[in-house]
């Protein structure tokens, strides 16, 4: 691991593509600024743990009937071309 | 999971591989037909790399089962049939990884989490809008994405 430190408004450079900059510091928070291309994945770290847990909750111990989940709202008949069964059928 | 071959009408081969399920028994499905996450679903890697979906008339919503672990299954459901604007960017990255074609090639879906009421009103039941999996139906590759977007939650609640 490489640990290093920056003051405010400088950056480290990640590959050919990623600068992340200091952009302000103000008491135990830090503001980054992230330039990336479109193809590189950035997110909080807190974020993949929320999904992560929510996974887990989902994880179907008790038996369910789908009849029993609520319904979409109702909605227009031109919204169709957008529904379709999850996976493409 | 044990595999069976079978023929078509059409005598096109085809794989049966019967998946063990608690809710379901033993059911069987087609080999091509199940979706493969290279890095599972997060938080669940080891029982989610092979997932099948199992649909069921008339409601809005599917089951997502393990293929290798009889007590692994998500009811998912279509984000857009609920929340027409919802909306995702597949990083390039991903597209490539699971070899989308174009927009009729990729499946979303979102999983569905059932909490028991606290009394006897209707179970809380929300949608987890950061991480939809997203799927292809021609190479049946899949991958959960990490949306950073505060606009979505992880509990997005469904009916009121």
């Amino acid at each position: 691991m490489l640990v290093l430190s920056r003051r405010q408004g400088q950056a480290i450079v990640i590959g050919d593509n990623v600068v992340v900059r200091v952009v302000e510091l103000k008491g135990d928070q830090v503001r980054l600024g992230i330039d990336a291309p479109r193809s590189v994945i950035v997110h909080r770290e807190e974020i993949a743990e929320e999904i992560a847990a929510e996974n887990r909750a989902a994880r179907q111990a008790e038996s369910v009937n789908l009849a029993d989940l609520p319904l979409p709202m109702p909605r227009k008949k031109t919204d169709e071309t957008v529904t379709g069964s999850p996976g493409g059928g | 999971m044990h595999e069976i071959e079978h023929e078509t009408a059409d005598g096109e081969a085809m794989t049966m591989v019967s998946i063990d399920s608690r809710r379901f028994g033993t059911i069987e499905v087609d080999e091509k037909s199940l979706f493969e996450f290279a890095d599972g679903l997060l938080g669940l890697e080891e029982s989610t790399r092979s997932l099948v979906l199992v649909e069921q008339d008339d409601t809005p919503y599917f089951w997502l089962h393990s293929a290798t672990d009889p007590d692994v299954a998500f009811v998912v459901t279509d984000p857009w049939l609920f929340w027409p604007d919802y909306d995702i960017l597949i990083p390039d990255e991903v597209e490539e990884e699971l070899g989308l074609t174009g927009p009729e090639d990729v499946g979303v879906m979102v999983l569905v989490s059932i909490r028991p009421a606290q009394s006897d009103g209707a179970p809380t039941v929300t949608a987890n809008l950061l991480g939809p999996l997203v799927v292809s139906s021609s190479t049946r590759r899949g991958r959960q994405l990490v949306l950073d977007n505060a606009r979505y939650s992880a509990r997005q609640r469904i009916g009121a």
